[in-house]
Parts: structure tokens; C-alpha cells; sequence
């Protein structure tokens, strides 16, 4: 069990609506603060909408949603402690590289602008060329940059690495983890390249159809499921009834995700009984436990898994 | 008040609108000394219009793309509707000035050499400069206002929302000048006109323009960026 740390930001009992259409429902998590979290889930989870709320882009239909306990809409002290790079932010026609970071420096109260263009530099960001020409990569790579520079206590990275490439994503990655060393502070990052991301993050909130399906430290979740391969007949005298995330049949031969930790007295029981046991990455988790969501629907012999206590909303 | 003043420096950064519209306004000029001078009878012009037209154009930037980006470095609504405001005012006082300035120059040289009117076209009805400035300042600041406003509008509702308020722009006044044709008000109207002052219509043009603001901040204060 992980120790109870503070929270950075809170949402309880949230739900909201875009013209009867529910983006997030009843949805109630606790980011922790000092860590860097990772919201995941597919396209149309809710996790951009949950990133406006904790915002105050947009007010929920109904709940609370705090910001260092309080409410963030229209909140300019505990505004003034984040920065929010929405994946497709919208820049002002003909503003240049230059400009928008001399705009943040303008309102971020902790911005750092050497560290920003050192930054710039790192990305080969042409400082006069207007936003608007850059290509997606490199677009994504001003998000970022205002967003490490901000040092904002609170900072969101929606899909911050939208069209960056595999070497400018490690140098996000490796820049964060860098700038969170020195100075810790609380992140949150959507994103769907899980397993790229999976070391970085202290804290995983799982999301899909607008509700949370989990929300662990990722440390719990490390340790957490494993894929066993074998014999169907020994697969089942094994599992005995505990949580099955997914099954897939080929032949007499079966491979079963199943969402518990494995002691060392179980990997040598299924060792005897001839099965293979893989550890289960933070993706697989993830994947497994969205496609047995009510949203995609139990389909095949997936099933929705029974997590445990503390570890589901 | 520092914050707000920083806010209003990041609005300051989309002064292209402005230097574009005196641009064309200094075309439109050049175009029509060139023709005044070629022609005998001195003449009146509205090219100075060109200046409240971008002025609408700028504020409703303002709100389409550089509330979205100011949003993200957590500007409150609050805080970008007032540095919006300072900066209307603060242009609106500094248009008002030049174009005083150069209808002084205008009136000077005998509409520049040639008979034309084009900067101080506000002068036959203002009594004094103070009064031509509040003419120029408030023609200014509507304009801003009503780019403000469409632009809340269409954050808030999108498209339809826009093309209904439009609608409505254009509809319910012209619903409301059939039925004082149908009622045969126009003679009592035109006389109630008359029997104003420069410093009543003034003020209640400063009324509606109020208003308006009133209206921009509360369909603004529910948008998302």
C-alpha cells in the first residue's frame, strides 16, 4: 500500500455534459501532489474534459472539482500555479516561437526564460517562424517547452508528444524527469504511448467512457497482473476463480490475462503444472482493463475484472 | 492591477490589426487626395471607418484565438475581459487623438491643399475638441465592443449561435422600423432626434455600448476557450 500523500487536485463525484452527451461521469480521483501521473484511456475516454474541469476551462454539470482544495474556475491565485498544454492549443495567427514564449514570461508567475530557450534549443525550434507553419512535431514541442518552463506547480501535458519523434519524445521524457529531480512538482500527462511513458509515472489513473476504471500508484500496479500460457485444463485448476482480464483460445492451448499479483508460490505452481508466466506490462494492464469496460462492451471471452479494493472507483 | 497590466501587454501583442487598418486608412487617403486634387468641388469622404472596422477585427481575435492560448497560461475570464477593456480604452483614447490631430492638420491647410474632408468628418456636429474626441473615442470603442461580442458569441454557441444572433441584429430592428412606418412614427422620430444634444446622444450611445460590454461579459463568463 502506498502512503497517503497530499493532493494536488481533486474531483469529486464530477460529471459533465456537451449537449447531452456525458464526458465524464460521476467521476471521483485525487491526484497526488509532487508526482508525475499518468491519465490514460482511449479517444473519448474523458481525459482532455477532465483536464478542463481541473482547469477551469469549463464548470462540471455536478461535483466538485478542487485545485489545491479549491475551486479552480475563475480562481486567479490557484490559476496562477498551473499551466495546461492542451494537445491542439489554438495560437494567435502569425505569432512566432519567440512571441509565445515572451507571452508566457508575461503571465507565468514561475516561468524560467533561460531554461525555456535552452529548451527551444534542444527541440531546433526556429525562433522567428510563426506557429502556425510549424509542422505537428514541432508544434507539440512549444507545448512542451511552455509547459517545463512554466515550473508550474501544476502542470497538464495533454498528448504533449503528438507528432514528436521517437528522439524528441526521449528528450521530453529525459527533460522532465531532469527538471522533476530538481525541482518536484506535480504532473499530469495524458498520453497513449503507455508503455513509453510507464517508467516516468508514479501514479496511473486509468480512464474510459468517462469513468475511472483505475486509479493505483504505479508502483502497486508494477507488481500487479501477469499473462499465463498453457493447457486450459491446468490454466483453470490454477486460477480457481480469481479475476480473469482477458482469454484467448488457440486449440487446446489458452492464454489468460489475469489481473492479481503472482507470489513466488504461484509462478512455481504454474511452473509445475507446464504454463508460461509473463509479467503483464502497465499497457497490457491498461488495454485489458479498457476493452473489458461496459463502454467497449465484455466482448469475446474477455470479461471485466474483479480489481481490488482501493485500486477501482 | 500588474496582472491585469500584463495581461493587457499579451493582448497588445496582436497590434497588426491596428497598423494594418491604418495602413489601408493611409491608402484610402492617399487615393482620395489624389482624386480631390485632380477634381475642383471639395468633398467629404468615410475612409476613417476603415479605423473601427479593425478595431472590431482585433477585439474579436482576441476573444477566437488569443483567449484559447492566454487560457492555457491560466489567464482567469475575468482578468482577459479587463485587460481586454484597458486595452480598448487605451487604443480607442490614442485613435481618438491622432485622427483630432490630424483634422487640426486637415482644417490648417484647407483639407491638405484640396478641399477634402476625411479626418475630421465628426467637426460640423461637435461642439469643441473634447467632444470630437469622445465622438472618434466612442465610435471606437463600440466598434470594439460589437467585435467582442460576436466573437463571445460564437465561443459560446458556434456557429448557429452566430448566425441567429445576426439574425436577430438585423431582424428585430428592421421588425421595429415596419411597424414605426406602419404606426407613422418617422416625423414624430425625426423630430425627437433634432431636438437632441451632441452630449445627449452621446451619452446615450455610451449607454448602449455599456450595455453591450455587460452583455459580452456575461455570454463570455460561461464560454470554455
Amino acid at each position: 500500500m502506498s502512503p497517503v500523500v497530499p493532493a494536488a487536485a481533486e474531483m469529486v463525484d464530477v460529471s459533465r455534459s456537451f449537449r447531452g452527451t456525458a464526458a465524464v461521469q460521476d467521476m471521483s480521483l485525487t491526484l497526488p501532489q509532487d508526482a508525475i501521473t499518468g491519465l490514460l484511456g482511449r479517444n473519448g475516454a474523458g481525459k482532455t474534459t477532465i483536464m478542463r474541469l481541473l482547469t477551469g476551462h469549463i464548470r462540471p454539470t455536478s461535483g466538485r472539482v478542487l485545485l489545491a482544495g479549491l475551486d479552480p474556475w475563475e480562481n486567479a491565485t490557484v490559476l496562477a500555479r498551473t499551466c495546461f498544454v492542451r494537445e491542439g492549443q489554438r495560437y494567435p495567427d502569425g505569432m512566432t516561437v519567440a512571441q509565445v514564449l515572451r507571452a508566457a514570461a508575461l503571465v507565468l508567475p514561475g516561468w524560467d526564460g533561460a531554461y525555456a530557450r535552452d529548451l527551444a534549443a534542444d527541440f531546433d525550434l526556429p525562433d522567428r517562424r510563426a506557429v502556425s507553419k510549424l509542422s505537428r512535431g514541432m508544434l507539440s514541442a512549444v507545448g512542451v517547452v511552455v509547459g517545463l518552463a512554466s515550473r508550474a506547480p501544476v502542470t497538464f501535458f495533454d498528448e504533449p508528444y503528438l507528432g514528436l519523434d521517437a528522439v524528441a519524445r526521449q528528450l521530453f521524457y529525459d527533460r522532465l524527469l531532469a527538471d522533476y529531480a530538481e525541482r518536484p512538482r506535480t504532473v499530469v500527462l495524458s498520453t497513449h504511448l503507455i508503455d513509453e511513458v510507464a517508467d516516468l509515472l508514479e501514479h496511473v489513473v486509468v480512464v474510459d467512457g468517462g469513468r475511472v476504471l483505475l486509479d493505483a500508484s504505479a508502483e502497486d500496479l508494477r507488481g500487479r497482473g501477469a499473462v499465463l500460457t498453457g493447457p486450459e485444463h491446468s490454466v483453470t485448476s490454477l486460477l480457481a476463480g480469481r479475476p480473469v482480464l482477458a482469454t484467448e483460445r488457440l486449440g487446446g492451448t489458452v492464454r489468460v490475462a489475469v489481473d492479481w499479483s503472482l507470489t513466488p508460490s504461484d509462478v512455481a505452481d504454474a511452473e509445475r503444472h507446464g504454463l508460461g508466466v509473463e509479467p503483464m506490462s502497465l499497457q497490457q494492464l491498461v488495454v485489458r482493463t479498457s476493452t473489458g469496460s461496459p463502454r467497449a462492451g465484455a466482448t469475446g471471452s474477455a470479461s471485466r475484472p474483479d480489481l481490488p479494493e482501493g485500486a477501482r472507483r | 492591477m500588474t496582472a491585469v497590466l500584463d495581461v493587457a501587454r499579451l493582448q497588445l501583442g496582436a497590434w497588426r490589426w491596428i497598423a494594418l487598418g491604418w495602413v489601408i486608412v493611409l491608402l484610402s487617403f492617399s487615393i482620395n487626395i489624389a482624386i480631390a486634387t485632380l477634381g475642383d468641388a471639395s468633398f467629404t469622404t468615410g475612409g476613417l471607418s476603415i479605423l473601427p472596422v479593425f478595431a472590431a477585427v482585433m477585439s474579436s481575435a482576441l476573444i477566437g484565438s488569443w483567449w484559447p492560448f492566454a487560457a492555457g497560461l491560466s489567464v482567469t475570464r475575468a482578468r482577459f475581459f479587463q485587460a481586454n477593456l484597458l486595452v480598448a480604452l487605451g487604443l480607442a483614447a490614442a485613435t481618438g487623438l491622432a485622427v483630432l490631430l490630424l483634422t487640426e492638420v486637415e482644417s490648417a491647410t484647407g483639407g491638405w491643399g484640396a478641399g477634402l474632408v476625411f479626418f475630421g468628418v465628426f467637426r460640423p456636429w461637435a461642439s469643441g475638441p473634447l467632444q470630437e474626441w469622445l465622438v472618434l473615442l466612442g465610435a471606437y470603442l463600440t466598434a470594439w465592443v460589437v467585435g467582442l461580442l460576436m466573437a463571445a458569441v460564437h465561443k459560446r454557441w458556434g456557429g448557429t449561435g452566430t448566425a441567429i444572433g445576426i439574425g436577430a441584429a438585423v431582424v428585430v430592428p428592421g421588425a421595429l422600423a415596419a411597424l414605426a412606418t406602419t404606426l407613422e412614427l418617422w416625423p414624430a422620430i425625426g423630430r425627437w432626434v433634432e431636438s437632441q444634444t451632441v452630449t445627449g446622444m452621446l451619452l446615450g450611445w455610451a449607454v448602449v455600448t455599456v450595455v453591450m460590454t455587460g452583455a459580452t461579459w456575461l455570454v463570455l463568463r460561461r464560454a470554455a476557450p
